[in-house]
């Protein structure tokens, strides 16, 4: 590097966003200043509301030099193996989603063998091959084993936090990193010769420059649309854009989050160390405020409190310039799928693997976006997948999903699917290839045709590698503890 | 299941076409598979030199190694070294591996370059364990131990593809696989779909079939001739288009574990060492090369006994707009033709065949659905590894012909010209995950062809100087005396044999 390093950032946004993104940049570039202008964060940001997270989360932590008992401790973390859906498959059927390896890893096409059985009569669900599953429900959990022998190689999970107290617990840590914590709001920008941002001036007065301006200001993406207000608009494809948050409900222990269809949209519960979470999503051009209030009411047996409203879509160039839009700034997904912070957090750690020098060059800059408007669209097919491809019937929301047309990706995707099963490979994914089939199988998918590899394999071969696989899943119960108990010996381990 | 099962007939007996076959007994038994060939048409068969793929290939077969390495004459390969490519004189190694090891999550090759800048590195090859074996004339397996030296890279095999064909040609017949010596003198199409429904044989016979699989090599018979499948062309960014082959007897010493690709001034040539002799051929390009000027160049250039006279081979870069059109998917050189530069040629045919077996229709009746994915993951793969080609002849300084003036000048693809910029402004490569030629291999050709990066990643510049000029000392030692422990390359393949089962 020697000249044109990056000598200052300045981030815009005081929520989990602004502070996870000042936090990495410090870390990662201790002879960078890096300030934050800590501005409220916007309710509708989805991300800084820090509603679900996915496994990935571990390698953010990890950056930034965070652990688990740290978070569980001071960020009020849970765990979450999964969610468990209801009343979304034309028969009702229900399932659970959870995270990592469904059947043996070595046996490519796992779910063409399950596929298989359950044609011939086999009507055990694909997640009874899931060791998370099996812990999640028997209400259990375990740390993951690096012996690939034990079953429990095979779980991953995430966490849910308290927000309030995952925001203190990154403002401790970025002043212990020595970030420059600015009050205030921009009033205005200062821009350079060449179109970037020179600087922010602060409804004071005073004037923040950087090389690297970072915009973590929500939805309405303060910073970044100055220089192009472009947005791709995802509502065809993401028909949510009202949520109702209810009052919170008392805290609770759980190892998985709820997800239930409604005729009028969805509703989730979310245990946490804090409260438990309740709210549902809807249409606004469909359902009223009020139709949605006594919905949430008789069904999730809550009472109204708040009432966003999204606009799910993105900027189509996340990074312009010298400026990089991160977190609900760059993309606004409703929070079907929890994928908002997760994509915060890669797009945070891919700026610092990809950061530029002052220059900013151009086709650096490009790869950046392709790589972040990539795992955006696969975020957004994966949580427009629960809806397109869900069976329900039952409801205006779900009847004017019918025939809208798809995103090309997602349309690969789910045709591939509904042929033979296959799952086509895609960069930069947020689901891993389990989850995806997972979610399609659940939801009730039955490819048309099988797969002539699997169908090689000699049945009584199939018949004891399933059940093998089955007994595996069964057994991580047992290694584990009942979820109380673990949570209390995680808090209370000592970091090495 | 199906009544009946699905009848696929492949057309073709070269390499691709036995691949193909073997691939499909062993993984689809249920399958009633034909292969149509012809002992008057003769098999291309210089792809001698592969990629660490094909083990994966042999795997899958269930193939013993060394019984496959005894039959084919092959030899151990650890990357590809290139002479006189970005500047004359200069030679480089693209190495089945990568170079030293990343820090604090920054790739090595940032620190390479700033240590570079101060003058205190040596070529990035120096940290690369497969060159340091391979410039010693050694060969080990890599360990599964995940050592920081010994298990970091792979190697590939140099065989003797006209051997290589024939074993699979007896293990696909040995399950059940039925060959069926013939010309065909005409394909019968559907009149309504234009599906293929029948090879009619010059002895009358007819072979129907659910599937065809077109292995016809350049002449593309279903594929081109018949569906009339429009061609891609390429040659104007890979001119050369003809090869002048000429084995030799090996020479005295030990065998090279590495592929020799060596500019000349109308193109460059291959030396691929194998048990009991040397490949080499002169690839061309015929706008600025006769023939005959060719054969008595690679004559010229040889250094053992010439064992034949040079064979002259005919090829054009490019593709088929579609390699699964209809019922008709092509493997091989009928789908397209990149030249042997990086030893691509057998991947492509693998990744076609891995392809059709994961899209492998339930009943032989494809649908769109399946075709257009299919298309889709080739053409990612083909366009690639054209824009990693075009970079060995683009990025030169190379004056010394019209060919090399004309491939350094040229307007390269858009989705190269943005790699090289940003390489070249950042240190940084285009990620991709699945498919040929990862970050490693992309570094190794972009700085041995003297792109150097403008800058580093500036976290590189947190390491105190004199701890990574230490690190890199060590390292250089640490390769050196690692290599000095192993075995010649001789002595691994004599090892290898003896320890297998006969």
């Amino acid at each position: 590097m020697s000249d044109g390093a990056i000598r200052g950032i300045a981030i815009l946004g005081g929520g989990i966003v602004g502070l996870s993104a000042a936090c990495a940049f410090a870390r990662a570039l201790p002879a960078t200043r890096v300030t934050l202008i800590a501005t409220p964060p916007d309710p509708a940001s989805l991300a800084d509301r820090a509603l679900a997270t996915w496994p990935g989360i571990a390698r953010f932590h990890e950056a930034i030099g965070l652990d688990e008992p740290g978070l569980l401790r001071h960020a009020g973390a849970t765990h979450r193996l999964g969610i468990a859906f209801t009343g979304w498959s034309a028969d009702g059927t229900g399932w659970l989603a959870c995270f990592g390896a469904h059947g043996p890893r070595d046996q490519a096409g796992f779910h063409q063998h399950w596929l298989i059985a359950r044609r011939a009569g086999d009507t055990t669900p694909f997640h009874a091959y899931a060791p998370a599953a099996a812990l999640a429900a028997a209400g259990r959990m375990a740390p993951p084993s690096d012996d690939p022998a034990s079953p429990l190689a095979d779980i991953d999970h995430a966490l849910r936090f308290d927000p309030a107290a995952y925001t203190a617990q990154l403002a401790g840590l970025a002043r212990h990193l020595r970030v420059e914590t600015v009050a205030g709001v921009p009033g205005d920008i200062e821009r350079r010769a060449d179109g970037g941002v020179a600087a922010l001036v602060l409804d004071d007065g005073r004037r923040i420059e950087a090389d690297l301006f970072v915009d973590a200001g929500g939805p309405a993406a303060p910073l970044l649309s100055m220089l192009d207000d472009a947005f791709e608009d995802w509502r065809d494809t993401l028909p949510c854009d009202r949520l109702l948050i209810a009052e919170p409900q008392p805290p609770a222990l759980g190892l998985v989050d709820e997800r239930h269809a409604t005729d009028c949209g969805w509703w989730w519960l979310a245990p946490g160390r804090a409260r438990t979470d309740v709210g549902l999503a809807y249409c606004a051009a469909l359902t009223t405020d009020d139709a949605a209030a006594r919905v949430l009411e008789a069904e999730a047996h809550a009472r109204p409190q708040a009432r966003l409203t999204l606009r799910p879509g993105r900027r189509p160039r996340s990074w312009i310039g010298n400026v990089v839009a991160i977190g609900d700034a760059a993309a606004v997904l409703d929070p079907l799928a929890g994928a908002s912070l997760t994509l915060a957090h890669e797009a945070i750690l891919r700026a610092i693997d990809l950061l530029p020098d002052r220059s900013m060059p151009p086709a650096l800059i490009a790869e950046f976006n392709r790589r972040t408007a990539d795992h955006h669209a696969r975020a957004r097919d994966f949580t427009a997948a629960h809806y397109v491809a869900s069976g329900r019937r039952s409801g205006d929301f779900w009847r004017a999903i019918e025939g809208r047309a798809r995103p090309e990706s997602l349309a690969i995707t789910l045709d591939q699917f509904a042929g033979r099963g296959h799952l086509p490979h895609f960069e930069e994914e947020l689901a891993t290839a389990d989850d995806w089939r997972a979610l399609l199988l659940g939801l009730g998918m039955n490819p048309a045709h099988g797969d002539p590899a699997a169908q090689a394999m000699p049945a009584d071969r199939r018949t004891a590698m399933l059940r093998a696989a089955r007994d595996r899943a069964a057994s991580a119960p047992g290694l584990a503890l009942p979820y109380r108990e673990f949570y209390a010996r995680t808090i209370d381990a000592r970091p090495g | 299941m199906t009544e009946r099962a699905t009848r696929v007939v492949i057309l073709g007996g070269g390499t691709a076409g036995w691949m193909t076959a073997a691939a499909i007994a062993r993984l689809l038994p249920q399958v009633e598979l034909r292969l149509i060939e012809s002992a008057d048409i003769g098999i291309v068969g210089v792809g001698e030199a592969t990629l660490p793929h094909l083990r994966a290939f042999v795997e899958t077969l269930g193939i013993d190694e060394a019984e496959f390495m005894r039959t084919t004459s092959a030899t151990y390969k650890l990357g590809i070294a290139f002479e006189g490519f970005g500047r004359i004189g200069a030679t480089y190694t693209h190495p089945f591996g990568g170079f030293g090891s990343d820090l604090a999550g920054v790739g090595f090759h940032h620190y390479w370059r700033r240590m570079h800048a101060a003058g205190r590195a040596r070529d990035i090859g120096a940290y690369s364990y497969p060159v340091v074996l391979a410039a010693a004339r050694k060969f080990a397996r890599p360990t599964p131990d995940g050592d920081p030296i010994t298990s970091t890279y792979g190697y590939a095999y140099q065989f003797d593809a006209t051997r290589f064909a024939p074993y699979l040609r007896d293990y696909a017949i040995a399950r059940g696989a039925v060959r069926t010596e013939g010309k065909v003198v005409r394909v019968e199409q559907h009149p309504e779909t234009g599906d293929v429904t029948a090879l009619h044989l010059e002895s009358g016979e007819a072979v129907t079939g659910d599937l065809f699989i077109d292995c016809s090599g350049f002449r593309s018979l279903l594929l081109g001739d018949t569906l009339k499948t429009p061609w891609e062309d390429w040659s104007h960014w890979l001119p050369c288009d003809r090869a002048a082959a000429l084995p030799c007897e090996s020479p005295e010493g030990d065998i090279e574990p590495l592929t020799r690709a060596i500019a000349m001034p109308f193109g460059w040539r291959w030396r691929i060492p194998l048990q009991h002799r040397v490949g080499n051929g002169y690839v061309y390009s015929s706008a600025h090369l006769s023939d005959d000027d060719a054969c008595a160049a690679i004559v010229g250039a040889v250094e053992g006994k010439p064992i034949a006279s040079p064979r002259v081979l005919r090829f054009r870069a490019g593709r088929r707009r579609l390699g699964w059109v209809k019922n008709v998917v092509a493997i091989g050189l009928s789908s397209g033709f990149l030249e042997p530069l990086e030893s691509t040629s057998l991947y492509l045919a693998q990744a076609a065949i891995t392809q059709l077996i994961e899209l492998f229709p339930e009943d032989g009746r494809s649908t769109d659905a399946d075709r257009d994915e299919f298309n889709r993951v080739i053409d990612l793969e083909h366009d690639r590894i054209r824009d990693f080609l075009i970079l060995h002849y683009h990025a030169t300084t190379r004056d010394d012909s019209d060919f090399w003036n004309h491939v350094r000048t040229m307007r390269v693809p858009y989705s190269l010209h943005e790699k090289i910029a940003m390489f070249r402004a950042s240190g940084r490569v285009a990620r991709y995950t699945k498919g040929l030629f990862l970050e490693p291999s992309w570094v190794a050709v972009y700085l041995g062809q003297g792109i150097i990066p403008e800058r580093w990643d500036q976290r590189a510049d947190l390491a105190d100087e004199a701890q990574l000029d230490r690190a890199l000392a060590g390292l250089d030692r640490a390769l050196g005396a690692a290599a000095a422990r192993t075995p010649g390359h001789r002595e691994a393949l004599a090892a290898h044999h003896a320890g297998a089962p006969a």
